[in-house]
């Protein structure tokens, strides 16, 4: 079952409702990655991180008056955001920068739920969530918080980007997507089970097909986040 | 006082939206509140303040650096409106505990600080207040 958002304290005092006018009203597309990124991908700059991302079931369509929400980064994800946090927000998810962190490379591997982050060696969190409710109301939200103000926000999964690595192929997704029931008069913000998969020939194909100039991808399957947040440089 | 900041935009809020809102006053913490005095400087060793505190909520720099989080929760505001149930909501402050280590694993350096609203709000690096406050400088990021 997802989790219910009742994070509030852990991101300061700002009703949540600002957070879903803000996800729900600036839905961007994906930009996609430049030839120029690809080029400048090396060893001790930016590297590529690609990962695939699925819904185990595929979603119900989720469609009613009122209904505030978005569609993903992947069309066949139906509502489900992907946010990163990373070093600067201390592990906490960036909403505002969902659309900025993840690339998509072409229209085909975008449909196959392939896509890219360019990132700098580090350590970085990765969110999956939905959003949407029936009836989004300053008072449902904010009564939806109050009910466990303890509850802390953890992310789903860590990825390594280590240094030396052009293209690192981080794992396939399979996410359990919500239904039209996970926000029947419920919560609007729900953090989602996913599990990973290792494709590493799938990625290697994909990399080979829209990266070919670039080296293979390393596999460094994301890691299933407990514990502390480490922050700082992966070891190779 | 840091914390009556926290009341303005959601009173604010409320009062947009035909709501009563009704500060009312709290005294609690969320979360593990660690204190490691400043005499551990040079003496505790970072299992002593694993076993003292629990494991950090981040670590950075290698090790070299724990951050312990906790709430102090000093208000509380009640809402009720037209558009549906009563709700209770509270307004908290961020405060961390910073320790460093130095290279044989024992406590360089110590400090309670109240999170900067910057950081806590996203519109500043987290990553570099820690830089900043393990190289002795303020932990207030532009």
């Amino acid at each position: 079952m997802p989790e219910l958002f009742c994070g509030m304290s852990q991101r300061g005092s700002w009703p949540v409702v600002l957070l879903l006018l803000l996800l729900a009203g600036c839905a961007g597309r994906l930009q996609p990655v430049s030839p120029d990124q690809l080029t400048m991908a090396q060893p001790g700059g930016n590297a590529i991180i690609l990962a695939q991302f699925r819904c185990r079931a595929p979603p119900s369509p989720l469609w009613f008056p009122g209904l505030l929400t978005r569609e993903s980064q992947i069309p066949d994800l139906g509502t489900v955001e992907l946010v990163l946090g990373d070093g600067f927000s201390g592990g906490l998810p960036k909403w505002a920068d969902s659309r900025k962190d993840f690339h998509h490379l072409s229209s085909r591997a975008l449909a196959e739920g392939w896509i890219a982050l360019l990132k700098p060696p580090g350590y970085y969190y990765l969110y999956v969530v939905a959003l949407a409710g029936p009836s989004v109301t300053m008072t449902t939200a904010l009564g939806g918080l109050s009910k466990e103000p303890s509850f802390k926000i953890n992310p789903v999964f860590r990825i390594e980007a280590p240094p030396g690595a052009n293209v690192i192929y981080a794992g396939s997704f399979r996410i359990d997507c919500p239904g039209w029931g996970d926000f029947y008069n419920g919560p609007t913000i729900l953090f989602l089970p996913a599990a990973i998969e290792d494709q590493h020939q799938a990625a290697a194909d994909v990399a080979r097909r829209e990266m070919p100039s670039q080296p293979p991808p390393v596999t460094r399957l994301a890691e299933r986040h407990h514990g502390p947040l480490l922050f700082g440089v992966p070891a190779p | 006082m840091g914390s009556y900041r926290y009341l303005l935009v959601p009173l604010i809020v409320a009062g947009l939206a035909s709501c009563i809102a009704i500060p009312i006053p709290q005294d609690h913490h969320n979360g593990r509140v660690v204190s490691i005095e400043p005499a551990a400087t040079g003496v505790m060793t970072k299992q002593q303040v694993i076993a003292k505190g629990g494991q950090p909520e981040s670590i950075w720099e290698n090790g070299r650096i724990f951050v312990y989080k906790w709430d102090h929760v000093s208000w509380g505001i009640f809402v009720a409106g037209p558009a549906g149930d009563p709700a209770f909501f509270e307004v908290p402050t961020h405060y961390m505990l910073l320790v460093q280590f130095d290279e044989n694993d024992r406590v360089r350096r110590v400090e309670r600080i109240e999170a900067p609203a910057n950081v806590q709000s996203g519109n500043a690096s987290f990553e570099e207040l820690v830089r900043n406050w393990s190289k002795g400088q303020k932990t207030t990021p532009n």
